[in-house]
């Protein structure tokens, strides 16, 4: 999750994540080496004592900067449709959950080996135990296990929803009517945090969605009560 | 001190208990609290109650290893009653229609009401509408005078009309907050954790 104030990407917790955050920062690199080129051009422009009022033509000027825009453009995409494919790929899930969104809660469902539904609402902030954190921890978390390729299947019982947790570098659209899915594979135990990222109504900003992730061994165990 | 200005009083169930009930966070000192902070009190309905919800979850299953949970003796005993309870919510609070409020006879076939018995529905817990909507005289005056110009206010009026910070901005929250966060390890190979030296429990230099 982020801490307050926090302004960068999360630490990554997928390999797809960390390949976002490689090209997060060489995109970033470009953007930034464009504006400072064209904030130093401004200044020159504004700041030059030069006038020249008879150009007609500059094709050598206007060949570089359409060639070279075009090979940033190249450098940019490449990394992206490499990763998008990459996110693509189904490599043989070992576990498939649905998750539904509702107006305003999440619902998921393990129907893999036999069949767990819950429901999984904000906690109210009147039923927070110290530490805990407002907006964002729920009831029922999604428990899954590490190093496993998991897929999660998404849908809406009503309106746009979007299940979202950017430390796996995921948001699916939830949409009613439709299945979409989407997979990844954690490769660090914990915690992770995320939200409803579509508008679903008054309560949009209060269905977070929380994953905990822990070791196969524990997963394999199974669901006990805890009271 | 004045209790929720609602005429059912809410229960303590579930999930270790509101926090006004029994099992639950020291209270802030109450006494020294200003005239204003008496107010706001009775305008929002009590400490901790401007968003007062609904019956905890019911946490039926889970593979939790982690998070110690505290105060299992009363969940024990509550977990049957909160049961039941929230069947009922499940199903939609017995029928939106036939809903009876606090605020008096069912509104046929109009806005729902977001709260039911001084709880929010628990897929709604944060409803825009005013928690109690029974008010005095005296609040009732300082209501119609939020209607005019906001410069009419003075200072003590003004804190007294403005919502009551959540509990979790308190620096002991956010001591325990961070404290948890380090625990979970949050970001822990540029982040907040990366940070933190586990051995000697401080933060790094």
């Amino acid at each position: 999750m982020a801490h307050a104030a926090q302004v960068g990407l999360q630490d990554a917790t997928s390999p797809i994540m960390e390949e976002l955050i490689i090209f997060h920062d060489h995109a970033l690199m470009i953007i930034f080496l464009i504006c400072f080129l064209v904030l130093y051009a401004l200044f020159l422009t504004l700041t030059t004592k030069l006038t020249n009022t008879s150009i007609s033509d500059a094709q050598e000027m206007e060949t570089v900067w359409t060639i070279l825009p075009a090979i940033i453009l190249v450098l940019i995409a490449l990394p992206s449709l490499r990763i998008l494919y990459m996110t693509d790929e189904v490599n043989d899930p070992s576990f498939t959950i649905k998750s539904i969104g509702h107006q305003w809660y999440w619902t998921y469902e393990y129907t893999d080996y036999g069949g767990l539904i819950f429901n999984s609402y904000m906690l109210p902030p009147l039923f927070l135990e110290p530490g805990d954190l407002r907006l964002l921890d729920v009831d029922n978390r999604v428990v899954l296990p590490v190093e496993a390729p998991v897929r999660m299947m998404i849908t809406s019982q009503d309106v746009l929803h979007s299940w979202a947790i950017p430390t796996l570098g995921l948001k699916t659209d939830a949409i009613p009517g439709r299945l979409n899915q989407t997979t990844f594979t954690a490769t660090r135990p914990g915690v992770y945090y995320g939200q409803c990222s579509e508008i679903c109504g008054a309560n949009h900003s209060f269905m977070p969605i929380v994953l905990e992730l822990i070791p196969l061994k524990i997963f394999e165990m199974g669901p006990v009560f805890t009271l | 001190m004045q209790e929720s200005l609602c005429s059912a009083s809410p229960q303590s169930v579930g999930r270790g208990a509101p926090r006004d009930a029994g099992c639950a966070l020291p209270r802030p000192a109450e006494a020294g609290r200003s005239h204003a902070g008496a107010a706001r009190e009775r305008l929002w309905g009590g400490p901790g109650a401007g968003a007062r919800t609904q019956v905890p979850p019911q946490r039926v299953l889970s593979w939790s290893l982690g998070r110690p949970r505290s105060r299992s003796h009363c969940r024990a005993r509550e977990m049957l009653p909160r049961a039941a309870w929230s069947l009922v919510l499940r199903k939609g609070g017995g029928g939106r229609r036939g809903m009876h409020s606090s605020e008096g006879t069912t509104r046929g076939g109009g806005k729902m009401s977001p709260y039911t018995n001084c709880y929010a529905q628990r897929y709604y817990p944060m409803p825009e509408e005013p928690f109690c909507t029974e008010l005095n005289a005296e609040q009732q005056a300082l209501k119609e005078k939020e209607k005019g110009s906001w410069t009419q206010l003075t200072h003590a009026e003004k804190v007294a009309l403005f919502p009551p910070k959540p509990i979790t901005l308190t620096d002991e929250w956010k001591a325990q907050q961070l404290q948890r966060m380090l625990d979970m390890k949050v970001n822990p190979v540029q982040g907040l954790a990366s940070r933190w030296d586990y051995e000697k429990k401080q933060w790094k230099k």
